[in-house]
């Protein structure tokens, strides 16, 4: 494990001089599902410290009318149906998913995203599985309330998420060791 | 100050509160239990209920605000969900705190930050609702400093990954040459 300073590899960093035009450049499209409660949160403070150089998609589900309130640079929303895995009946559970897929999926026509970045929870891997197949990349941001044990979309993300970016160093030892620690933004 | 150890009536004095937050969600058998406690307790209770049904008697009560600032300005011990963004929020400001993880929630990863912090000495545990007004005292007796919790560093990465795809580069490659590292200085 390396610990390193980002000045030596980031020739396209913070305030990069090039950038000077960037209405020239077409900008680069990131589709951001938020989750809810703590995964939006964090989003949020993400597109925060990103800034306005990207055109951001966010999906939230139609519950949560918090985020879109909250939002620190606008976007263009899309809207979606939570499933909920605790339902009595599994079918219920499946469909709520099946559906989910499919408004993942016109979601992600309408959008054309150059990148999914997303923190979880499980209503982000429909859309996680889509980007692979279209070969999307993806960013995955584990939850910063993770120190010790992972979350199950962070197990199923790791591996499939090109970039795996964990909040706690313990559990970059602990859990995930090919993944970037990066400090904490919860 | 908060860090400094008062009496109650000292605390009365400076209007100081007892605060119960829940946050977005709904976490009633908490909101009951404080309740319950409050005549008990010499300090005057507060309780934030977010989207629960059962409405407090014994105390003052709010459904939702659009920043618990104002009340943690005033709050000489917080008892909270077991919500990380809330726990690392009120340990930052260096605030006592109870916290509560809610049963309810999926794969009760609320245990995850709460056990951590509390090994730490940071905060109380109140694993069993019963023992809330025990576990308020307990609190009372922490001399806590404010939390500093490592810098996000995590949208430096982002940026990163993202300018290859920008620039016609290999997203992947990026982030293979991130694997494993730890990142703590900008």
């Amino acid at each position: 494990m390396k610990t390193c300073s980002i000045e030596g590899n980031a020739p396209s960093g913070p305030g990069a001089e090039e950038e000077s035009a960037p209405a020239a450049r077409k900008r680069l499209r990131v589709l951001l599902p938020l989750g809810e409660g703590g995964h939006s949160v964090e989003m949020l403070r993400l597109v925060a410290l990103l800034g306005d150089r990207y055109e951001y998609h966010y999906m939230i589900v139609r519950e949560d009318a918090w985020s879109e309130k909250k939002l620190p640079i606008p976007g263009t929303i899309h809207r979606c149906r939570r499933p909920h895995l605790k339902e009595k009946h599994q079918w219920k559970a499946l469909f709520g998913y099946a559906r989910l897929t499919l408004q993942s999926l016109a979601i992600l026509l309408r959008a054309r995203p150059h990148a999914l970045v997303h923190a979880g929870p499980a209503m982000t891997i429909p859309v996680s599985i889509l980007c692979r197949f279209l070969r999307i990349p993806i960013i995955f941001i584990e939850t910063g309330s993770r120190i010790h044990t992972a979350s199950k979309t962070g197990q199923f993300m790791y591996g499939r998420a090109d970039l795996f970016i964990v909040q706690w160093p313990e559990l970059q030892k602990e859990k995930f060791p090919d993944a970037v620690y990066a400090g904490l933004l919860l | 100050m908060p860090s400094t150890p008062d009496s109650s009536s000292e605390a009365r004095a400076a209007g100081r509160i007892l605060l119960v937050t829940v946050g977005s969600t709904d976490f009633d058998p908490l909101v009951r239990a404080a309740d319950e406690a409050a005549p008990r307790i010499d300090l005057p209770m507060e309780i934030q209920i977010g989207i629960g049904r059962y409405e407090p008697k014994n105390a003052r009560w709010f459904r939702m605000a659009p920043s618990l600032e104002p009340y943690y300005a005033r709050a000489e011990v917080v008892v909270s969900h077991g919500g990380a963004g809330t726990i690392l929020e009120v340990l930052r400001r260096g605030i006592r705190l109870v916290a509560a993880d809610n049963p309810d929630r999926p794969d009760q990863h609320q245990k995850d930050m709460i056990g951590h912090m509390a090994s730490l000495g940071r905060l109380v545990w109140c694993g069993d609702l019963s023992r809330l007004p025990e576990a308020i005292e307990e609190a009372r007796a922490l001399c806590p400093e404010p939390l500093v919790t490592a810098p996000p560093l995590i949208h430096l990465v982002v940026r990163e990954f993202l300018g290859a795809i920008e620039n016609g580069g290999d997203p992947r490659a990026v982030a293979r040459a991130w694997r494993g590292r730890r990142v703590e200085k900008p």
